[in-house]
């Protein structure tokens, strides 16, 4: 088995006095694709401030490529590429596409290879060559998504996180963003993705693991994600 | 004296001044609407380190003899050291708190009060004054004014045409409008907010302590000399459309020539009451500024 370029180590955090993190625990293996689902409100997003530095952690270990990240801050992650794209991002309202995309390639490493990224980025999401020069407050919510996905994979990642990437999105849009995607796994970037789609989650990753309540249930199998069990996690209906 | 050349003659007399208050407005306002625009508060020692550049200045270039150049230089290194000592003491350890605005207007409210009294004990309450940067005269529109009057006019704009294309096309400029336009996000880009508010900071400084060199020639330099420009440069940014840069440009042409004006015809005396009211009804219509979003 290979080593895991992303470990977390039962993980506590939370809110407050309010814990939302219970000593979770959770690998991302080299070279594989991982897929996170679960009820809203179950830490999922919690967990991925946690890891990328913009909460603190209570307890617990992070560690990134062997080395323990858990108490360093979100700019020193983002230069170890473990970039993190955040859910609903209102990105720089103010700022051009292209700025904007700028900034995500912000550290000396990667402001070298600005204009081969940039080229990547146009190349998966054309629609924003054509915006370029356009005011990121003025986008649409599929365009403000691919801008942010395109400030993520600027910064160069060695592991890209993704939470809720078609959050709000129409079917359409969220298959083109699915195809976008999947062509940035193929391109070799490690992505680790939250959805509430399981078929979304089965089509780009290989594995997936199921978080409810601050933890990993490890009796999860992926297999098992059909309509009835959908129904009881978000309805509570059986 | 008919009317018509009354009206030229009052013509004149306001062009002039109103062109040299507007310029010094620009060039004081510029900082205070950098740091307004960066972190959201307004830094009320600006005027008083406007004071500390015009007081360092004075000591190298003329109590120490080593000419205006080194004193300028020495005055600019010296304020913006001063901005990152009170962004450091004054403003970063209260960034957490959800009321930061109010409490920075107390700290730095209390670090003027410092650097005023520290100015007093230091250079002593004797006036001083540095001498002009240029020398002669210039006439614009047949009023004679300084060199050094012409220079602030025509040095003013120049410097916030640099400020602005420092913002807009600079990697830190970037940055610095990125961290204040989403702090999360930009931390999650690598960018460090911290050093990017010393920055933000140590420049709008830069700019006051300039400022500071500029106004220490045409008056007297004193400890409390940085007060009233400093109420006019909150005025002017503001009035424009809190941090926006053209915003802050007409605020402060439109504060100029209305003291100008102002002082003409109603008198000194009239002239602070009279733009207070104008501000206020100015406000009252547009609530965000001339210039301001919501």
């Amino acid at each position: 088995m290979s080593d895991p370029i992303l470990d977390v180590v039962d993980l506590v955090t939370g809110y407050g006095r309010q814990p939302v993190l219970h000593g979770l625990s959770l690998s991302v293996l080299e070279g594989e694709a991982l897929g996170l689902i679960g009820p809203n409100g179950h830490g999922k997003t919690t967990l991925f401030r946690t890891v990328s530095g913009l909460n603190r952690a209570w307890s617990g270990e992070v560690r990134f490529l062997g080395d323990d990240i858990t108490r360093l801050s979100a700019p020193d992650i983002a230069a170890r590429g473990l970039v993190h794209v955040p859910q609903g991002n209102r990105l720089f309202p103010q700022m051009s596409v292209e700025d904007c995309l700028d900034m995500g390639a912000y550290t000396p490493g990667n402001r070298a290879h600005r204009a081969e990224t940039l080229d990547k980025v146009f190349a998966i999401f054309p629609r924003l060559a054509e915006r370029r020069k356009q005011l990121c407050r003025t986008l649409s919510g599929g365009e403000r998504q691919m801008v942010a996905i395109g400030c993520g994979m600027m910064g160069q990642p060695k592991l890209l996180i993704l939470d809720e990437p078609t959050l709000g999105l129409s079917p359409r849009l969220k298959g083109e963003l699915r195809d976008a995607i999947g062509e940035i796994i193929e391109a070799g970037v490690q992505v680790l993705i939250v959805e509430q789609d399981p078929e979304f989650l089965r089509r780009l990753t290989a594995r997936q693991v199921y978080v409810e309540e601050g933890r990993v249930r490890e009796d999860f199998d992926a297999g098992s994600l059909e309509h009835s069990k959908m129904m009881e996690m978000y309805f509570g209906l059986r | 004296m008919d009317f018509a050349e009354g009206a030229l003659q009052a013509f004149r007399a306001i062009f002039a001044s109103g062109l040299v208050l507007s310029s010094l407005y620009v060039m004081i306002a510029a900082g205070l609407a950098l740091v307004w625009s960066t972190l959201g508060i307004f830094n009320f020692a600006h005027g008083a380190i406007m004071v500390i550049g015009a007081y360092v200045a004075w000591t190298v270039s003329i109590d120490l003899g080593l000419g205006q150049v080194p004193g300028v230089l020495t005055a600019l290194v010296a304020s913006a050291l001063i901005g990152m000592v009170v962004n450091r003491l004054l403003v970063q350890p209260f960034l957490a708190q959800p009321n930061l605005v109010l409490v920075t207007v107390m700290t730095t409210l209390s670090g003027a009060f410092f650097l005023e009294n520290s100015a007093l004990l230091v250079w002593g309450p004797r006036i001083k004054q540095l001498e002009k940067l240029v020398d002669g005269n210039v006439f614009i529109a047949g009023t004679a004014i300084s060199g050094h009057e012409a220079a602030i006019i025509v040095v003013a704009p120049l410097m916030m045409l640099g400020l602005w294309a420092f913002l807009r096309f600079s990697w830190t400029g970037k940055a610095i409008r990125a961290v204040a336009q989403n702090r999360e996000f930009a931390e999650l880009s690598g960018i460090r907010p911290e050093r990017m508010y010393a920055i933000a900071f140590a420049i709008a400084a830069a700019l006051a302590g300039f400022a500071g060199v500029m106004l220490g020639s045409i008056r007297f330099i004193t400890p409390t000399l940085g007060a009233d420009p400093l109420i006019k440069a909150m005025i002017v940014v503001i009035l424009g459309g809190l941090g926006s840069i053209p915003g802050t440009i007409v605020g402060a042409y439109l504060v100029g020539f209305g003291e100008a004006m102002s002082t003409y015809f109603l008198g000194a005396y009239w002239t602070q009451a009279v733009m207070f009211l104008v501000f206020i009804l100015i406000l009252v219509i547009r609530p965000n500024g001339l210039m301001g979003r919501e």
